[in-house]
């Protein structure tokens, strides 16, 4: 399917770009590639801003993702970067009151940074 | 006294023995010739008067001397008619050798004064025959002739006019008959009170009594009231006499007062039943014949009286048991054990005597009796019989276990056998009670208890009315219980023989009733059906097949499925109905059938119909009038099988026009025209154009066929043309394909404003869907394809058919979290689970603009 995904290391972070749709087809793909991701990071950001489709499986994925990262204490951010599909979806299902996402990958790496974390 | 002495028979004259004899026979036959009431006369062969009593000479007023020896005719005979009939009575004794010969007349007296009499007459004949003397007894009867007018008045009263006479009026008539044949000054009738203390002057005229006399304690020392309770006659030259014998009447007399009096008891089979009361114009002496004349008219009088009362009871009696049939009557088409009861308690009880009454069931268990109904009592005082546990000892109770009725007739009875209830029935006003089993064969199924105000004999005739009563309530309860019972069976098994999985199709919206009609318990042979042909166009039908019970449902059930295979060829209405023909020929179908079929095609709209002998579809327009669709018309199924082909018509639907299909038992009423029936429907629908058609079907029942005037049952349908529907796209259940159907819900959405979000609401929300569809053909084992449709109207309407079977969204949180992205990107989400598969239909309103 035409889902991209790529690793970047930005202190304190692993940031992980998604690109393309998200559904049931490649939702545990992508599952498996971001907890991959977390084995050696301090944090993970999840940027979704080019993300054109994403479904409750994504949803679901990115859910579990987050239990995952709350285990190892791992702080995790989304990026939805003003893409209205993903955060359209988050409020709709009010994982964006779960989740903690930011505007911009900056953002993420500063509210990381931050002294009260 | 006389020289001829009338032949004793064969006897020696000359014997002593005999003289001695005769002489005492001569003093003998004088002893009575006088001792007889009436007068004596004896005359030789030509009349000449030989011998007269003394009665004689009193009514005729002359003395013996100035009679004897005197020749016919005799001076009293002077009135015509009497005279004549002395002469008749004569020859036919002389001439026709008759022994006796009587007549009435009036005789005439000496002073003028008339007498109506009764004479007999004898011929004394010598021992050859010859007529050799006359002898006559003559008989007051002017007293007895005012009797006898009297009787008669009152025996043609009583036999012939008393059927339609009340009591009242045969008083009014006795009061006018005693005037008449007694000619008293004064007469009163008085009548025991209703509770026996007293008696009541009814009816009195010249007594100086007031108009509202109050009643005499029966007690109390006076004439009536002794004459009543010893059922004897009292009578009274004057005043003083009455006074002797009650002092008590003293304070009521009038100084002045020296009438003679006479109270006679009017006597009935069980004793007095009223007292006649008389005063006499001045103070008189009573002879014993004027007593015993009296005493008759008394005794008519207590006929005449005693007759009327019998009549009527035997009226009340016949109006009661009219009132209790047209109560058992009406209990025959009574549905409800409470409808049951209100009739015996408001309309039986009463007609019965009963002040009150109640209904009570015994509860499944049998172990205690459940208030049903009651009537008559004041406000609260049946409280304490809501519930009785069965084993109370109470006389309901008791009558219940012991499964016979107990009668208690008074206070005494009630508190002889229920000391503890005695109480109660002084706090409630009963005096009688009557707890009535209420039986289903030999087993009780509850109590009709009846309280009484008055005692009652509780005879014979009165317990069978009242255990027939009960025994009416106790079957129309059980058939009503069994109507309950039977009613639902037959709504059920009806309900199991119309379709349960209409079809469903975004392009047609479909909403269906079946109402049983008011009659009977039976099954009808109504349908209604709605079939997804293979090719995309919608069957719908509905049909009826004439009678009712379970042969027409049974033939209603099998020309249903015939339909449904027939209309799956595909071949169109006509094709259809001849399929039925035939089908209705082999089967052994002895119940003829009609039929609406029709074909929607939804992708244009065209609507391809054909009527087998049945009510015209109604088209409905969007906006416009509704018309009949009175075409594709032919017989009633079965009639001419194979005959003709049957013809089929077609009609366009636009987007929101309605078709309406129906039984007849919508628009058919017994007492009108078909037309007006069909002038109904057109007129209920002129304002329900674009309605949704479960709104149409309510109008329609309500308003055409309300639940009063409703007979038949009634199949109805009514479908809404949603619009033309595509086929967007079908692709393999598989979590790859879904891109796919993005794509291709994208591209049929594509003349959809692009910067709106309901376009991609819609992509989302049919990816969820289908992703939900692809789950589910996974847990399946795979394989299966999806298949999206499309209908735009007023509406966007998508459905995503699959083929797995759903098992809800069970533990998984991410198919919950999809069902709710679902739900809030469309206004409406219907899963629809079919024998084969599931479908989701999606449904956004265009109108609304945006979305959630």
């Amino acid at each position: 399917m035409n889902l991209t995904v790529a690793l970047e290391r930005r202190d304190p972070a692993v940031v992980v770009e998604v690109a393309g749709e998200i559904d049931l087809s490649n939702a545990s793909s992508l599952e498996r590639q971001l907890l991959g991701a977390l084995q050696d990071a301090d944090a993970l950001v999840v940027d979704l801003h080019r993300v054109a489709y994403l479904d409750s499986s994504g949803l679901a994925c990115l859910h579990r993702i987050f239990l995952a990262t709350d285990d190892r204490r791992v702080p995790m951010r989304l990026v939805t970067g003003g893409n209205g599909v993903s955060q359209r979806l988050l409020a709709m299902t009010g994982l964006d009151q779960v989740l903690p996402t930011s505007v911009s990958i900056d953002e993420a790496i500063r509210s990381l940074n931050a002294p009260d974390r | 006294m006389s020289e001829h002495v009338p032949p004793l028979g064969s006897i020696d004259r000359r014997d002593p023995t005999f003289r001695d004899e005769l002489e005492h026979a001569r003093e003998l036959r004088v002893a009575i010739v006088e001792a007889l009431g009436d007068g004596f006369i004896r005359t030789d062969a030509n009349g000449t008067i030989l011998e007269v009593n003394d009665a004689f000479c009193r009514m005729v007023g002359y003395d013996a001397d100035d009679v004897i020896g005197l020749a016919s005719p005799h001076p009293w005979w002077r009135d015509d008619e009497a005279h004549r009939a002395l002469e008749a009575a004569l020859v036919s004794l002389r001439d026709h050798a008759h022994r006796r010969a009587g007549f009435e007349g009036d005789l005439v007296g000496h002073d003028g004064g008339r007498l109506h009499v009764a004479a007999d007459l004898a011929a004394l004949r010598s021992s050859d025959g010859d007529v050799v003397g006359f002898v006559g007894t003559i008989k007051d009867v002017s007293e007895r002739a005012a009797a006898d007018e009297l009787a008669e008045r009152l025996t043609s009263l009583t036999e012939q006019l008393a059927p339609q006479l009340r009591e009242d009026e045969v008083l009014d008539v006795i009061l006018d008959g005693v005037f008449d044949a007694v000619e008293p000054k004064g007469v009163g009738l008085l009548l025991p009170t209703e509770d026996g203390t007293a008696l009541s002057p009814r009816r009195h005229r010249g007594l100086g009594w007031s108009e509202d006399e109050p009643p005499l304690p029966l007690d109390a020392d006076l004439p009536p009231t002794r004459a009543f309770r010893e059922g004897t006659a009292f009578f009274f030259a004057d005043r003083d006499r009455m006074l002797e014998e009650f002092p008590d009447v003293r304070p009521l007399l009038n100084e002045r007062d020296h009438h003679a009096r006479a109270s006679l008891p009017l006597r009935g089979r069980h004793g007095p039943t009223a007292v006649l009361h008389l005063l006499f114009p001045s103070s008189r002496s009573f002879t014993r014949r004027q007593r015993s004349f009296l005493r008759d008219i008394a005794d008519r009088c207590g006929l005449a009286l005693e007759r009327a009362g019998l009549y009527e009871a035997q009226r009340r009696d016949a109006e009661r048991a009219r009132e209790l049939q047209l109560a058992f009557a009406e209990l025959a088409g009574v549905a409800t054990p409470a409808a049951v009861a209100h009739i015996v308690l408001h309309q039986a009880v009463p007609a019965l005597g009963g002040r009150a009454g109640s209904i009570s069931l015994l509860d499944e268990a049998r172990t205690e009796l459940r208030l049903l109904s009651h009537a008559g009592f004041d406000e609260g005082s049946a409280g304490g019989w809501d519930v009785l546990p069965i084993g109370a000892r109470l006389p309901g109770t008791d009558a219940v276990r012991e499964r016979t009725p107990i009668y208690l007739e008074d206070r005494g009875s009630i508190a002889e056998r229920y000391p503890d209830q005695v109480e109660m029935s002084r706090d409630a006003g009963d005096r009688a009670w009557a707890a009535l089993p209420l039986m289903h064969g030999v087993q009780p199924i509850g109590l009709l208890f009846v309280n009484f105000a008055a005692p009652q004999p509780f005879d014979d005739p009165q317990r069978l009315s009242l255990e027939t009563m009960a025994d009416r309530a106790a079957s129309a309860i059980d058939r009503a219980r069994k109507y309950t019972h039977e009613h639902d069976v037959a709504v059920t098994l009806q309900h199991s023989l119309l379709p349960a999985d209409l079809v469903s199709r975004p392009s047609v919206e479909i909403a269906t009733r079946y109402e049983a009609g008011a009659e009977g318990l039976d099954v009808g042979g109504d349908w209604y059906d709605a079939i997804g042909l293979p090719d995309g166009r919608i069957a719908l039908t509905v049909g009826d097949v004439v009678g009712r019970g379970l042969a027409a449902a049974a033939t209603m059930g099998h020309l249903r499925s015939a339909l449904r295979a027939l209309a799956l060829r595909g071949a169109g209405p006509s094709d259809v109905l001849q399929g039925l023909d035939e089908f209705a020929q082999a089967a052994s179908g002895t119940h003829m059938a009609t039929v609406a079929y029709a074909e929607l095609q939804p992708t244009t709209g065209e609507l391809a119909y054909a009527c087998a002998g049945h009510p015209p579809p109604v088209l409905l327009p969007r906006s416009g009038h509704p018309r009949l669709l009175e075409d594709g018309r032919s017989p009633i199924l079965e009639v001419q099988p194979g005959a003709e082909p049957r013809p089929s018509a077609t009609v366009h639907m636009s987007e929101g026009d309605a078709i309406v299909l129906y039984t007849d038992g919508l628009t058919e009423r017994r007492d009108e025209p078909l037309e007006t029936g069909l002038h109904r429907l057109l007129e209920a629908l002129a304002a329900a154009g674009g309605s949704e058609p479960e709104a149409i079907c309510d109008l329609l029942l309500q308003r055409v066929a309300s639940p009063g005037s409703r007979v038949d049952d009634v199949a109805l349908l009514c479908a809404r043309f949603q619009g033309a529907t595509s086929h967007v796209v079908t692709v393999p259940a598989r979590a790859e394909a879904l891109a796919t159907v993005r794509a291709a819900v994208d591209g049929w959405l594509e003349d959809l404003d692009p910067s709106s979000a309901l376009r991609d609401d819609l992509v989302l929300a049919v990816s969820e869907a289908s992703a939900n569809a692809v789950e589910h053909a996974y847990r399946n084992g795979g394989a299966g394809e999806i298949t999206i449709e499309g209908t735009k109207g007023r509406d966007v309407v998508l459905r995503v058919i699959d083929h797995g079977s759903w098992r809800g969204s069970g533990g998984d949180p991410s198919r919950g979290r999809g069902m709710h992205i679902m739900r809030s990107l469309v206004d409406d989400m219907e899963v629809e689970r079919r024998a084969d598969g599931t479908t989701i239909i999606l449904r956004r309103s265009l109108d609304g603009g945006g979305g959630p």
